[in-house]
């Protein structure tokens, strides 16, 4: 049995509404490939928020590497689906991916003082730096400005940003909304490779296309709807969205 | 040329265009925070709300700067924590520190006998009258702003950039954040002495939005817009001179000319590419 990373217990959660996740109970192991799947607004990114510790629950438990998430976070690294910084600022992919490492540290006071030191990047930073782009294979893009990159640059800059700290486990919101379909599956290949060493959770609203990737899938709308390892059928499908969706049976 | 024969034997004119440079560097370095952080009504609402410490600080018979300065980082101090506290309503509660502080310092100066005068220096800046003790307190702020950038540049790009992952890497994005503004605050200071408080803003945003037009990274940007703001506060003091027109106005005029032209040419040549 591998250790748990990420632990959710009865979890429910509400904006102040009606409630966006109900009950749910969510174990996440070393070295998994978890989909996370289901409708807009089904509490998917709600349920990330929780996991990273920017929300905290109305009801139950969420333990990342057996801590509380806040105190877990910097061994998380996490690629937004909206960046949330202006795509005009001034700052060259290398910069921008240098600042995973400001303050890097696997928490608790040490790290907290490296948040406080005074002065400029290390070499190792900018090494690592040049290595996480190598592994995106974006090290091409390395002085080029951030506001000048196409949609699927961006993502791998952001996913390079998320790589340089360190990560223990990998969380990616809808990484391939906003990108060509034809650049999904590189997106996807490259998530698969750097599965053999961290633990990754991708938020997706694929289900068909994530499925040939990912160890399991979690499909939220609400409650845990279903928990499965085995493939993906109409009943599952029905079950989560309500309605019948057709499914486009892939034969290859 | 008249304004570099006066130049050479006015001691006030020498101060006066030392003032502009040692400006030029806060507005330079604190300018492209604000500009790239688009904060620029924050720093307003410090500006703005700064009356009321030196309005205080002259009823009670202190020096104005110092009442200027502990207003300034009051005031910072504030508006970050409403920005970080109460997001939804931040304009709101921004603008209203803004008019606040401006009525506490009118209040204080009304109730100053002998002081309404110098209200409008206050306001809009008196660069001729600035005296050489303040040079010296304004080479305090300049060294101070540039220590702390020089120290904190890394956690100052990264919570500018994207506070969200700051936060999510665990730099205490509020201390930062707080430590900025108030930097934000010594600058206002320092420009105060220039162009007076409601015209701050100007000399804040538009140097480092023109640097903005042509140089992409921090660095450059505070370089270029503190040379440029030495050029327009050296401009405008020379222009002004002759005609015995105010100095700060005629800077603000150069300041956003520049822009205005900066503007339009880099427009002319995106669409060109």
């Amino acid at each position: 049995m591998t250790e748990t990373l990420i632990n959710l217990q009865d979890i429910s959660f509400s904006y102040g509404g009606p409630a966006v996740l109900e009950h749910v109970s969510l174990d996440i192991h070393e070295k998994e490939f978890l989909g996370i799947v289901g409708p807009n607004a089904g509490g998917k990114s709600t349920l990330l928020k929780l996991i990273l510790g920017l929300l905290e629950p109305d009801q139950g438990k969420v333990k990342v590497l057996g801590r509380n998430p806040a105190s877990a976070r910097n061994q998380i690294g996490y690629v937004p689906q909206y960046p949330s910084f202006p795509r005009d600022f001034p700052i060259t992919v290398e910069q921008a991916v240098l600042m995973g490492r400001v303050g890097h540290g696997r928490g608790g006071f040490k790290q907290w003082l490296n948040c406080l030191l005074p002065g400029k990047f290390m070499q190792t930073d900018q090494e690592l730096t040049l290595a996480a782009l190598r592994e995106v294979e974006a090290d091409h893009l390395l002085q080029r400005q951030i506001g000048s990159l196409s949609g699927g640059q961006l993502q791998r800059v952001l996913l390079a940003r998320a790589l340089v700290t360190q990560p223990r486990i990998l969380i990616l919101d809808e990484p391939t909304a906003n990108i060509d379909q034809r650049l999904e599956s590189d997106i996807f290949d490259l998530l698969k490779r750097l599965n053999e060493r961290m633990t990754i959770l991708v938020v997706s609203h694929d289900i068909a296309f994530i499925s040939s990737y990912v160890t399991r899938v979690a499909c939220i709308n609400r409650t845990l709807v279903c928990h499965h390892t085995d493939a993906i059928d109409g009943d599952i499908i029905h079950n989560l969205y309500g309605e019948d969706v057709r499914m486009v049976a892939h034969h290859h | 040329m008249s304004f570099f024969s006066a130049l050479l034997e006015q001691p006030f004119l020498q101060f006066a265009l030392a003032a502009g440079l040692l400006a030029s560097i806060g507005c330079g370095v604190m300018g492209t925070y604000v500009v790239v952080k688009r904060i620029a009504f924050i720093a307003g609402g410090i500006a703005h709300s700064v009356l009321g410490g030196m309005g205080a600080a002259i009823y009670y018979g202190f020096d104005p700067l110092a009442g200027a300065l502990l207003a300034a980082i009051a005031s910072a101090l504030i508006i970050g924590w409403i920005r970080l506290k109460w997001r939804t309503q931040e304009d709101t509660l921004i603008g209203a520190l803004w008019a606040i502080g401006m009525a506490i310092g009118i209040l204080f100066i009304a109730k100053t006998p002998g002081y309404q005068g110098d209200l409008m220096n206050y306001l809009f800046g008196n660069i001729l009258l600035v005296p050489q003790q303040s040079l010296w307190f304004m080479v305090i702020l300049d060294v101070v702003l540039l220590l702390t950038v020089a120290a904190y540049h890394r956690q100052f790009l990264a919570i500018v950039f994207d506070e969200e992952f700051a936060r999510l890497r665990g730099i205490p994005v509020t201390f930062f954040y707080l430590l900025l503004l108030s930097l934000i605050a010594i600058t206002v200071v320092l420009l105060i002495q220039v162009v007076g408080l409601i015209l701050v803003l100007a000399l804040l945003t538009l140097p480092a939005a023109v640097a903005g037009h042509y140089v992409h990274s921090l660095g450059r940007m505070m370089l270029v817009a503190t040379i440029l703001g030495g050029i327009i506060s050296t401009f405008g003091l020379a222009i002004s001179y002759e005609p015995d027109l105010p100095p700060g106005p005629v800077m603000i005029l150069i300041a956003g000319l520049i822009y205005l032209i900066s503007a339009i040419f880099s427009g002319w040549k995106k669409h060109q590419n």
